[in-house]
């Protein structure tokens, strides 16, 4: 068996806000190997986003555990939540939320800035990394001013320059054409096949699921089907 | 795609980290709504200005009367008699009086040294044949001294004190008496040791103070006048001293006391800043300083609000890029830095355009000044009183300083109120909200 990136057991998600209860994630019980590209589908409202939320530590379950890289994150506070997702995972948005007053290059920056990483290492490290998405010609341009193909592009960067054990990808081709998702996949294909990155994704594309190895169906807060549920990917 | 190459970093704690980064991102993030900015920041500055200004005009006027009053009546610090004050009785001297001026006077802080002798007396005019007489205070000074720093202006027709067997009167009083500059005057008493006090002086010039009692009772004789006819041996009711500044008599008069206690007699001589000689004035200060006080603090008040509701606003608008601040790894306490940053750019920000502004304008109104002529009956009293004809302010330098302090605090204090939202944010919920 592979390394294990993501466990997850028994987790459950209410939200009680309403006067009727939605169970969001009912036990759910799911790993994610090292090297893996978990695709998790489903319907709107089948606890996809829910899971993948708690798997970066946003959220929390009501019952359950989850560990990421071996680390519990049920006795971990907000502090060190945080300091989690900085140093261990990469997240890439629906809607791109790169920071809007930073440049293309300073955005991939910026996470390596709250990590400490020295002004020459960090600047070198982001202008080769859009140098590599082909992005070199655009790095002194804020989001403002990039097409949204190229603005998820940048948020790909900013979310794997740092080598993060774990990618999160919500709805990432959601506001984006089919040409422009078809690059944004073949990128993340790249990044986890020749770099080893895990990635797990939630979507409705099916474009998407197709690119990912491993395809997961959730349906009432309950996993439907797991094609890898009983082969866990290679190591990469 | 060219070939990918990752590597893990070394992190340090993320509060520990992007500072500069958050520097900058607070800057770019004022001009992402350049009116918000402008108008928070003219609200400070407003503030300054109007504050600034005022302290200025303060400054220019109430200083200046204090300094032209103090200098022409009290000194900035006296020498009197332990007991004087309280009880100012004829005996009440301060003995040994040569050396206690000498003192005075070889001490660096000095500018000037008046002795004064202060009794009273009946005085009447020689030619008067009916003999009507007035009561006086008859004040013993120093011509050399008293008038070459201010003291009163005579009248035209009439001329100061400049020797010994002259005298300088009162306005009211002359006309009372029905002196005129020329006229004998004649001056009687009671002595220090209860003798008769008697003197004749010839009236070379009137004042008007401006203030009618003094007007209504002063006759100046010289020194040497006052001690012959009082029976004063090297000593004085009074030593008025003057130093650099009226603003700062307390520590002047802390500084001379030591010169004086060596020099009179132990414990005989104390020394009193103006303030303590005339309360009154003293709490002409405190009353400007309360108007400012106050003026400020509801600008303040006023500012805190405008600066609290432009950074909830700021805060809300920016919920769903606060929650992918945090989703990212950045933790709470670095957003709220960031967002103290931004009030930290855009407080700096007004208190420049206010300086700027205020220093401009009290330099206009400064090279101009506001004719007092527009105002006759502050006219006729600054006439009277020997004050300038017009109004100018006078940068108010350590107001201005504090009041940008207090306005910087005021904006940090509110770009901090909506911390609260920012410290307990969901990021799933902020992030939803954008999608």
């Amino acid at each position: 068996m592979s390394e294990e990136v993501v466990q997850c057991q028994g987790v459950t998600r209410v939200y009680a806000d309403d006067a009727v209860p939605v169970h969001a994630l009912r036990g759910v019980d799911f790993a994610v190997h090292k090297g893996d590209w978990v695709s998790l589908a489903g319907p709107s409202g089948s606890g996809k986003s829910t899971l993948l939320h708690i798997i970066g530590g946003l959220d929390r379950p009501n019952d359950g555990s989850v560990s990421v890289d071996g680390e519990d994150l049920g006795p971990l506070s907000e502090a060190q939540l945080s300091d989690l997702r900085l140093r261990k995972i990469g997240f890439v948005f629906q809607a791109y939320n790169l920071i809007p007053v930073l440049t293309a290059v300073e955005n991939v920056e910026f996470i390596m800035q709250l990590q400490g990483v020295g002004a020459s290492e960090r600047r070198d490290r982001a202008l080769e990394i859009l140098d590599r998405l082909g992005l070199d010609d655009i790095g002194d341009r804020r989001p403002g001013e990039l097409s949204g193909g190229q603005q998820q592009r940048v948020a790909v960067a900013r979310a794997v320059v740092t080598d993060p054990v774990l990618l999160l990808a919500d709805e990432p081709s959601a506001n984006l054409d089919t040409a422009t998702t078809k690059e944004l996949l073949e990128l993340l294909r790249n990044i986890n096949e020749n770099h080893g990155v895990t990635i797990v994704t939630a979507t409705h594309d099916p474009m998407v699921m197709g690119y990912a190895k491993r395809p997961v169906n959730l349906r009432d807060g309950a996993i439907e089907s797991d094609a890898g549920a009983t082969a866990p990917s290679p190591d990469a | 795609m060219s070939e990918l190459t990752l590597s893990p970093t070394v992190s340090r704690p993320a509060r520990q980290a992007a500072g500069g980064a958050l520097v900058t991102m607070a800057w770019r993030n004022l001009w992402r709504v350049p009116r918000r900015t402008w108008l928070t920041a003219g609200g400070v500055a407003f503030a300054v200005l109007l504050v600034v200004f005022m302290r200025s005009m303060h400054g220019g006027i109430f200083d200046a009367t204090i300094k032209l009053v103090t200098e022409q009546m009290s000194g900035h610090a006296q020498v009197q008699h332990a007991e004087y004050l309280d009880d100012p009785r004829m005996r009440h001297t301060v003995e040994e009086l040569s050396a206690v001026t000498g003192a005075l006077a070889a001490h660096p802080d000095v500018r000037a040294v008046a002795p004064r002798g202060i009794g009273f007396a009946l005085v009447s005019t020689e030619s008067d044949a009916s003999g009507t007489s007035f009561g006086a205070q008859v004040m013993g000074v120093d011509p050399a001294v008293e008038f070459a720093t201010v003291s009163q202006r005579p009248l035209p027709g009439g001329r100061t004190l400049e020797r010994t067997g002259e005298g300088f009167m009162g306005s009211i009083l002359a006309r009372n008496l029905g002196a005129e500059v020329g006229d004998g005057v004649v001056v009687l008493g009671t002595g220090k040791e209860g003798g008769v006090a008697a003197a004749a002086v010839t009236l070379v010039g009137l004042f008007e103070s401006g203030v009618p009692d003094l007007d209504r009772s002063v006759l100046m004789v010289h020194f040497d006048d006052f001690s012959e006819a009082f029976g004063l041996e090297d000593e004085a009711h009074v030593v008025a001293a003057l130093g650099q500044d009226a603003g700062d008599a307390r520590g002047f008069a802390t500084s001379i006391a030591p010169s004086v206690e060596e020099a009179a007699t132990a414990g005989a001589a104390h020394v009193l800043p103006w303030q303590e000689i005339q309360p009154e004035l003293a709490q002409l200060l405190v009353i400007k300083d309360a108007i400012g006080f106050t003026l400020a603090s509801i600008l303040t008040v006023l500012v805190t609000f405008v600066v609290v509701s432009a950074f909830v606003m700021t805060v809300f608008d920016r919920t769903a890029e606060f929650g992918m601040l945090k989703a990212i790894g950045m933790p709470p306490s670095a957003i709220f830095r960031m967002v103290q940053f931004e009030g930290l750019w855009v407080s700096l920000i007004g208190v420049a355009l206010g300086l700027a502004a205020a220093l401009a304008v009290v330099s206009a109104v400064a090279a101009a000044g506001i004719p007092v002529s527009e105002f006759p009956d502050l006219a006729r009293m600054y006439q009277r009183l020997n004050l300038p004809d017009r109004l100018v302010p006078a940068f108010a330098t350590r107001d201005a300083l504090l009041i940008a302090a207090v306005m910087i605090a005021a904006v940090q204090f509110a770009a901090a109120v909506p911390a609260p939202r920012i410290w307990h944010l969901n990021a799933v919920d902020a992030l939803r909200d954008e999608e």
